[in-house]
């Protein structure tokens, strides 16, 4: 890691978020608080770490989820996953104005995982589901919906006589 | 909305749209003022289909997330796995990945081009391409046993050697592929036609590349030596001695003529490779597939594709031999969207093909 | 489209047998196929209609609207929202026309048989005259394919079009099961 790195992490040390070393290596992780995360964004983008490769959402199962934005700078050439961890009803503050790529980001995420997101107008319009048929499919990526028993009810049980499943 | 505003559709049954997607526009005469790209008609819920199968069913899945380029699929979940278990790769097994790979990559130009010729009418040239292209996937029928989705590379190595008489083969093919590109200059890259629709159309300078995030061949053809297989050095690349290739205009033109010599540059890749490969084994494997349980960690894996950077995030809980998440991030995911927004506004119909063939955009990506 | 699809069937009963004959012929060797690539299995198409495995040689030709179509080809697996349109299109054909089934997913739903947006069998929503096997399949199997579907057109065994008028309540009730708007 360069010089310019190191001074980088011992300033957002000092702002409290503290770093650690993963998953890969070349990836340092730092876990950053709701309220906080708007300026640490912020502040990275203006150091160059403009470039935003995807924003990943996973599920925790204790009705939070772990928001993850995987940002790279290719002037330092590293990587950094900020991770922020979100309650089903809370709502995220959006980074539209950094990259106009988050709105599709962030309507993608609420319709699989149910977050949503103050700032952006369109996050609540259907992007991939269609969402105004009979059989409901709402916010499937969670771990609590069962598609293998929702696939089977409605579209036909695949099962043609085998008497091992 | 102005009342004369017409609404349109292209898709999602089109012969000039890529794959199975929908763009809903709404024009004053022949200029498009806005446009709202709908995609989902290829979702299958892969992330969700993942978790239900443990690491190693999970191989014959993947690569139908990109139907144009499947082996990138593999090679990214492979490398993923190795990085969360620390397991080695033999050097063999690297040489013949890096192989595989830019023999994709020429198999996955050459339909790009097929569907270009086809969008602008010229369908001599894409008689030819689609061919051309299938002499390549006879050799991937010879080494993997599949035309298409190939299942070669799995965690730990690849899968078997290769057949005596291959190397010869490759060869053949190599050299005739190059002669054929002399015949594709004259008939394509020189038509004026062609010229005519895409030079100077759909620039793409430094600020929108900086905004949108892109990768790819939009970036080299602005002029900036952005490759992953130069930052991220992965497989055998470190060992093979070749150059970013960069033009100057930025412009629909450039960003084609930029992947047909990046077909010359795999020609070259795949003769040092097959020059310099080491001999030994070509399959690490580590234990018993059935019962193997990753320990707990996550990892993020890059890799050049024709189109930019693809890269796949997993973690394992520790706890099942199932992955507990895997996001699939492809390139098309910004050129299909926000970036059609802004790039299409007050541009005639007719370039609308045009943008979708050479940006790459592939909707399986986009909706997985 | 029912009264559309009883008007054929009996002009067909009543004219003579040379006729209907030469019709039969003349239909068997121009087939059109309306060009929609559903899923997956549609990228070893284009070699099918290419120079290599030529199909134009048979008289298979694809077009770009259904109205003009005789054979709607369903290549792979058919998500909720796809196989809404692909309703619509089939509908919008003119009698005879044929489906062709490409693929494992069409048969019992495939690799994605555990998907909550994929459909698992596709002969309860439409009629499915010949099935092509394979994930997917080579351009020799769809060959194959092709010249089956021209014999049953001139054994008069391809009736998928007839079933559908006459079982259309049944297909109808499992369709609205799943999807609005049909």
């Amino acid at each position: 890691m360069s010089e310019k790195g190191i001074d980088l992490i011992k300033w957002l040390a000092s702002q409290g978020i503290q770093a650690q070393d993963g998953p890969s290596k070349g990836i340092i992780s730092l876990n950053v608080p709701r309220e906080q995360f708007i300026f640490v964004i912020q502040s990275l983008h203006r150091e160059g770490f403009d470039y935003l490769a995807t924003i990943t959402c996973v599920d925790l199962q204790n009705q939070h989820c772990e928001l993850i934005y995987n940002v790279y700078s290719f002037d330092l050439n590293m990587r950094l996953f900020v991770r922020v961890v979100v309650g089903y009803e809370e709502k995220m503050p959006t980074v539209l104005h950094l990259w106009p790529n988050a709105r599709f980001y962030e309507r993608e995420i609420y319709e699989m995982f149910g977050i949503g997101f103050t700032g952006n107008p369109d996050y609540a319009k259907p992007f991939i589901l269609e969402g105004n048929d009979p059989i409901e499919v709402k916010f499937p990526m969670r771990k609590s919906f069962d598609s293998i028993e929702f696939s089977q009810t409605n579209y036909g049980d695949r099962d043609y006589g085998s008497k091992k499943s | 909305m102005d009342q004369k505003r017409v609404e349109l559709f292209i898709g999602p049954n089109h012969p000039g749209a890529a794959g199975n997607s929908c763009m809903h526009l709404w024009m004053e005469g022949d200029i498009i003022k806005h446009v709202e790209p709908e995609y989902g008609y290829l979702h299958r819920a892969f992330e969700k289909l993942m978790e239900h199968r443990n690491l190693m069913q999970n191989v014959s899945i993947i690569p139908r997330i990109c139907v144009p380029e499947p082996d990138i699929n593999e090679e990214v979940y492979a490398r993923c796995i190795e990085d969360i278990c620390s397991i080695e790769v033999p050097e063999r097994a690297k040489y013949i990945r890096t192989m595989v790979l830019e023999l994709a990559r020429m198999a996955a130009t050459f339909l790009n081009l097929g569907f270009m010729c086809g969008g602008l009418g010229i369908y001599t040239v894409m008689q030819w391409a689609f061919a051309d292209r299938d002499f390549i996937l006879d050799l991937f029928e010879w080494l993997t046993g599949g035309r298409v989705y190939h299942i070669f590379i799995i965690p730990g190595g690849v899968r078997r050697d290769l057949p005596s008489g291959f190397k010869a083969r490759v060869e053949e093919v190599l050299k005739y592929i190059e002669a054929r590109l002399l015949e594709y200059d004259r008939t394509f890259y020189h038509n004026s036609f062609f010229v005519f629709r895409t030079k100077g159309h759909l620039i793409v300078g430094e600020e929108e590349i900086k905004r949108y995030c892109l990768t790819g061949p939009a970036v080299r053809a602005a002029g900036f030596a952005i490759d992953m297989r130069k930052l991220h050095q992965y497989e055998a690349y470190p060992d093979i001695d070749f150059d970013v290739v960069t033009l100057k205009d930025g412009d629909a033109y450039s960003r084609m003529l930029i992947k047909r010599m990046e077909i010359e540059q795999s020609i070259d890749i795949i003769r040092q490779v097959l020059a310099k490969m080491p001999e030994g084994k070509v399959l690490n494997k580590p234990i018993n597939y059935k019962k193997w349980i990753p320990p707990k960690g996550e990892s993020y894996q890059v890799v050049e594709s024709t189109n930019g950077e693809y890269g796949y995030y997993m973690r394992f809980n520790g706890e099942s031999g199932n992955p507990y998440r895997v996001h699939v991030r492809g390139p098309s995911y910004t050129t299909g969207t926000a970036l059609m927004q802004e790039l299409m506004k007050d541009k005639p119909i007719e370039d609308m093909p045009i943008y979708l063939s050479s940006f790459g955009v592939c909707p399986p990506e986009i909706d997985r | 489209m029912q009264d559309n699809c009883q008007i054929n069937v009996e002009y067909a009963k009543e004219n003579n047998a040379i006729l209907r004959s030469f019709a039969d012929w003349a239909r068997k060797n121009s087939i059109w196929l309306l060009h929609y690539c559903t899923g997956c299995g549609a990228v070893e198409l284009p070699p099918t209609m290419t120079a290599r495995f030529d199909m134009t040689r048979y008289g298979f030709a694809p077009m770009a609207t259904p109205r003009q179509a005789d054979v709607l080809l369903i290549t792979g697996y058919l998500s909720l929202k796809t196989l809404k349109r692909v309703i619509w299109s089939y509908e919008l054909m003119q009698a005879p026309k044929f489906v062709i089934g490409f693929g494992s997913c069409t048969m019992n739903g495939g690799h994605y048989w555990d998907s909550y947006i994929t459909i698992n069998k596709l002969s309860d929503y439409l009629p499915v005259d010949i099935y092509i096997a394979g994930c997917m399949p080579r351009p020799e199997a769809v060959l194959s394919g092709m010249l089956e579907i021209k014999k049953r057109i001139t054994n008069k065994m391809a009736g998928g079009w007839v079933d559908y008028e006459k079982r259309y309540d049944w297909y109808k009730e499992n369709q609205r099961k799943i999807l609005a708007d049909v």
